[in-house]
């Protein structure tokens, strides 16, 4: 539908713009805390604050206690590491056990949140399609399908694409779309493009799926170098990450969409942000174009 | 109590009349033949008297005997005097002429509109609504109604209807007695309603008579043109937007009439080219069209048939060829959604007191989203499809039964069958004839039956007038069953000069959901039905007020309150289109909502010069479970005050001005307040990591808590007509926002000048419609 407003504008003149007045005071006095944790990697939790809008003072929260907890029982502290991360190398979560967050800052309502690991499911094949489709502007774009089993334990899937740069040496997510009905079950349009495709197995529990979804050939590639990850959520890994693919800024200026906000998912007690457990699978492609 | 109301229900509608000499007949204008909606017809010198119904009859006993004169009046007509010497019954048909206004006449006691029993009915005759300013010349029946009291239009430019804090699914909008269920073009800018095409246009907030159920809010009851008995007559019109041909005649030997309306959005004649030579192998148009017709035939003095269509759509479609994808490839998007509606009525008069009515009818509405993609040379075909439609076919019967003058029972029963594809996708894929992917996925088709049976008592004497009524609603969908008794009692009591006290309480239903993706600006609405699990929506309200008539004035002043329940809504973040798996697990159900108001209308529609001035103040809101913590939060139209004024002055024969001001407090918004860390998907150098705690995301306050700045402007408007050679041209000339004024549409943040090194984060306000002058040009042959 929106390209039925930027047909509008063919024929309506857009008016201006002007700078309005707001209130700061609005703001609640909040911690903001952030991990996500899986097996075998040491907890690392972001401690920041609220701020107001026009806030550009660093978020960051450095002196802060942040306790974490196995089944009720304290594992120990973690030490402030930089920037308002929080990491112990010793204290690492293992599946079966339900852990928590405790956070205390002076001035601050203590913040508290507990998650699990769910089950970790692998991948069990991969099947390319090169140039199954064509963009808008005339690129190419390939077909993946990502094959595995649904178990007991996992509910919520996320996947993501990695392309290799070669010229920054870096891992890059690349954006995707898909028709796969398990994708579009979650009303995740071909206009999202996300970095990341969040789904449930409400249509395959127990079985057997393959998933299919598109990445684009942006870059024209001579071959492909990418890793796809699978990964597994708790209820609330879930949902944070799917009311984060639907989270636009107030920023994005797109007159033809002013959009009905989606607010962020949180499971903190007196705070905002997310603990969540996850798994992780993956898989990598290589092939010559 | 049941009993009692049962009990006195029948004991009305018994036997009531106690004289033996009936009046009945039409009231028809003279030049054409078209049936006068809600002309009075009074014993001159009494308040005796009764106001023609929807098909321009009337019926009424002469309450003594002796030489009397009868007056048929209308506004905008001549009036009509017959002298009746005789007692025997008989048929008197009016014919009255155009020419001088009804205040030239003296009526004793009020006009007798549905308002006399305490309705909260609305009514602007289309004549007028025609000579009003309109947006880019398109006269538009829905967007004049946004200035009258209790009635918000959304978003800025937009023919939307929120009436009295109700959504704009709760608007119950009838098209020759059936229901539409999208009225509305370009996304809200454009109604589906030809003025040429529609005779009246009622609008009810409150007080609903008992005929009319299915939704919470208000009825908006349009009845199409019959067309001219006498001769033929051909319409055509050039505005910046559309253009229309309408013709209209007789056929038959007279015996039948006919009214046909095209009108055709034109300016994709225009797009589609420039885009396609702008863009190279890219085009891109967008164009909508209404069908009005309707077909009438007198079949003999008891008969009379009607057969009515209407058709619109709207399509918009991109395609992508050759030069821009590569050779043989070919692509196209297309969006479509619009109404089909027929109704075929019989309307027999069984005797001038009794005129039963039998109708069947046919709606339906489809939206469909179609992708498709080919590359001939490695033959590759895709396609993605979305479908939503409705198909509703009703067979009704109604009756009304004219016992003594002061008593009018009107009833009813009928069936509707609903077919729903809520939402079905289909996504096909192959390459050189290998199917990779060909799968149907959605919500299924589900099935539904509503029934209905009414009665309303019209009982009008010297010291109150009320209607009295009662509908039984049913509904039965699949594995579900709903039956509810819906009371309906419209009063007043008439005081000293001209003025009367109202009352009204009424309770409905709605077995039709809309629901709406949150897109807010240019939001696309599917229906869906009460289910098992989710159920209809339910309204009661209570209002008060006072009618007073003075000179060529017309005062109202009325305070409701509507309490709303077994409301839906998208869960915070869901969306509808696309969904594999039930849409009932989308939903937020049983939201509940609150509204009240007072509402102030002053209205002159007699004299030269004609309009009106209306205030309202109101409040509603909506409160969820699971949206906004549970706690209330305002409507999304919700608007505190409110201040219209209109004015229509002729000023020559040929020329008429118009001018209309509005004035309201500003909408509440949900606001970015603050920003906080998010986790992203980062890009590493090494797989430990992929999450990144360093992006902002932001933070909102409550729901709709922020208010936007107030709204306001003018538009003017002038038209000149010119009678010469048998035909009638006119122009309309408009002006839109005339003072340009700057009215909010949306807000968002931005650093102030960053190129200037100033990063601080500020709020802007952006507006949509500036000044916009227009024309349209109409000639009548």
């Amino acid at each position: 539908m929106r390209q039925l407003y930027i047909l509008f504008l063919l024929v309506l003149p857009v008016s201006c713009i002007r700078e309005v007045e707001m209130d700061t005071d609005q703001i609640p006095k909040q911690l903001v805390v952030n991990c996500f944790f899986t097996e075998g990697q040491a907890f690392m939790v972001d401690v920041s604050r609220l701020a107001a809008y026009p806030d550009t003072t660093d978020r960051a929260q450095t002196n802060v206690t942040v306790k974490i907890f196995a089944d009720g029982n304290l594992l120990g502290q973690l030490p402030h590491t930089g920037n308002g991360l929080y990491s112990n190398k010793n204290i690492v979560p293992q599946r079966g056990k339900a852990y928590s967050v405790e956070v205390s800052v002076p001035g601050y309502p203590t913040a508290t949140a507990t998650d699990s690991l769910p089950a970790k499911v692998p991948i069990r094949g991969i099947e390319l399609r090169r140039n199954a489709g064509v963009y808008d502007d005339g690129l190419t774009y390939d077909e993946i399908a990502v094959a595995f089993k649904d178990t007991i334990g996992a509910n919520y899937y996320g996947l993501m694409n990695y392309d290799y740069g070669t010229y920054s040496q870096k891992w890059w997510p690349s954006h995707m779309f898909s028709s796969d009905p398990a994708i579009v079950a979650e009303g995740i349009s071909l206009s999202d493009y996300p970095e990341f495709l969040i789904f449930n197995d409400e249509i395959f529990t127990g079985q057997e799926y393959k998933l299919r979804f598109n990445v684009g050939d942006c870059c024209d590639y001579d071959y492909i170098n990418s890793i796809i990850y699978l990964e597994t959520y708790t209820y609330s890994g879930y949902h944070y990450k799917k009311r984060l693919l639907k989270h636009k800024p107030y920023t994005y200026q797109d007159p033809f969409e002013p959009y009905e906000p989606v607010p962020l998912y949180t499971n903190i007690q007196n705070g905002l942000g997310i603990f969540a457990g996850y798994m992780r699978s993956s898989r990598k492609v290589v092939t010559e174009n | 109590m049941k009993r009692f109301i049962i009990l006195l229900l029948l004991g009305l509608s018994g036997y009531v009349s106690g004289q033996s000499t009936r009046l009945y007949g039409t009231a028809r204008d003279s030049e054409t033949g078209e049936p006068l909606i809600g002309a009075y017809i009074f014993i001159q010198g009494t308040t005796t008297g009764v106001a023609t119904n929807n098909s321009g009859y009337y019926s009424f006993m002469l309450p003594q005997e002796g030489p009397q004169t009868l007056v048929c009046s209308y506004i905008g007509y001549k009036p009509k005097n017959v002298k009746i010497a005789g007692n025997n019954s008989q048929a008197i048909d009016f014919l009255l002429e155009k020419g001088i206004e009804l205040g030239e006449i003296t009526v004793a006691g009020q006009i007798p509109t549905e308002n006399r029993f305490g309705t909260n009915l609305t009514e602007i005759p289309v004549a007028q609504i025609k000579k009003m300013p309109a947006l880019l010349g398109e006269p538009d029946l829905m967007r004049s109604y946004q200035f009258l009291p209790g009635i918000q239009g959304g978003t800025e430019g937009k023919a939307g209807m929120y009436v009295r804090g109700g959504g704009s699914d709760q608007n119950l909008i009838l098209l020759d007695g059936s229901p539409l269920y999208y009225v509305n073009h370009i996304g809200g800018f454009v109604s589906i309603f030809d003025p040429d095409a529609v005779k009246n246009f009622k609008l009810y907030k409150g007080g609903f008579p008992a005929r009319f159920g299915g939704r919470l809010s208000s009825v908006l009851d349009v009845q199409l043109n019959e067309g001219d008995q006498k001769k033929t007559q051909r319409t055509v019109s050039i505005g910046l937007l559309s253009g229309k041909y309408g013709q209209q005649g007789p056929f038959a030997r007279g015996k039948g009439s006919y009214i046909v309306s095209l009108r055709r959005f034109w300016l994709d004649f225009l797009m589609r080219p420039a885009s396609y030579l702008a863009f190279k192998g890219y085009s891109v148009g967008y164009n909508f069209y209404d069908l009005n017709s309707k077909f009438t035939y007198q079949a003999d003095e008891h008969n009379k048939l009607f057969f009515s269509i209407y058709a619109g759509d709207d399509k918009l479609t991109q395609k992508y060829k050759d030069k821009l994808l590569g050779p043989d490839n070919k692509s196209t998007q297309s969006l479509k959604w619009g109404n089909l509606l027929s109704a075929f009525r019989w309307n027999h008069t069984w005797s001038p007191a009794l005129v039963p009515d039998l109708k069947l009818t046919y709606t339906r509405y489809r939206f469909l989203d179609l992708d498709k993609y080919r590359d001939n040379s490695e033959d590759i075909r895709m396609s993605n499809q979305f479908l939503s439609r409705i198909n509703d076919f009703g067979l009704s019967a109604d009756f009304d039964y004219f016992g003594a003058n002061w008593y009018h029972l009107k009833g009813g029963v009928g069936t509707t069958f609903h077919l729903l594809d809520p939402g079905i996708n289909r996504s096909e894929s192959s390459e050189k004839g290998q199917t990779y992917s060909d799968t149907s996925f959605g919500n299924h088709s589900i099935t539904a039956w509503e029934q209905f049976a009414y009665l309303e008592n019209q009982v009008d004497l010297r010291r109150i007038r009320f209607n009295l009524g009662g509908r039984l609603a049913c509904f039965f969908p699949e594995g579900g069953k709903y039956i509810y008794a819906e009371p309906r009692l419209s009063a007043s009591v008439p005081l000293l000069n001209k003025t009367s006290l109202t009352a009204s309480y009424t309770e409905m239903h709605q077995f039709m959901h809309m629901l709406s993706n949150p897109t807010a600006g240019f939001s696309t609405d599917f229906w869906v039905p009460a289910t098992a699990s989710i159920p209809p929506g339910k309204s009661r309200q209570l209002a008060v007020g006072i009618d007073k008539q003075f000179g060529m004035f017309d005062f109202s002043a009325e305070l409701y309150y509507k309490k709303l329940s077994d409301l839906i809504s998208f869960k915070e973040g869901e969306v509808f289109q696309g969904n594999a798996v039930d849409w009932q697990k989308r939903v937020e159900k049983n939201g509940t909502g609150t509204s009240k108001g007072l509402e102030l209308f002053l209205n002159k529609k007699e004299g030269l010069i004609t309009g009106w001035i209306s205030y309202s103040l109101a409040k509603s809101d909506r409160t969820f479970r699971n949206i906004n913590f549970g706690e209330t939060y305002p409507f999304e139209y919700d608007r505190r005050h409110q201040f219209n004024a209109v004015i229509n002055i002729p000023l020559s024969d040929s020329w008429n001005f118009s001018a209309a001001w509005t004035y309201g407090s500003g909408y509440p918004i949900t606001l970015a307040l603050g920003k906080m860390n998010v986790i992203t998907n980062s890009e590493y150098t090494s797989s430990s990591n992929l999450y990144s705690t360093r992006e902002t995301g932001e933070y909102y306050g409550p729901k709709n808590s922020f208010r936007m700045k107030a709204y306001h402007r003018m538009d003017i408007g002038f038209t000149h007509t010119k009678k010469a050679y048998g035909k009638e041209r006119i122009w309309t000339i408009g002006i839109y926002n005339v003072y340009n004024r700057q009215n909010p549409f949306y807000y968002f943040y931005k650093e102030r000048k960053p190129w200037r090194g100033d990063h601080t984060t500020v709020l802007y306000q952006s507006s949509f419609l500036p000044i916009i002058p227009s024309v349209s040009y109409t000639l009548k042959f």
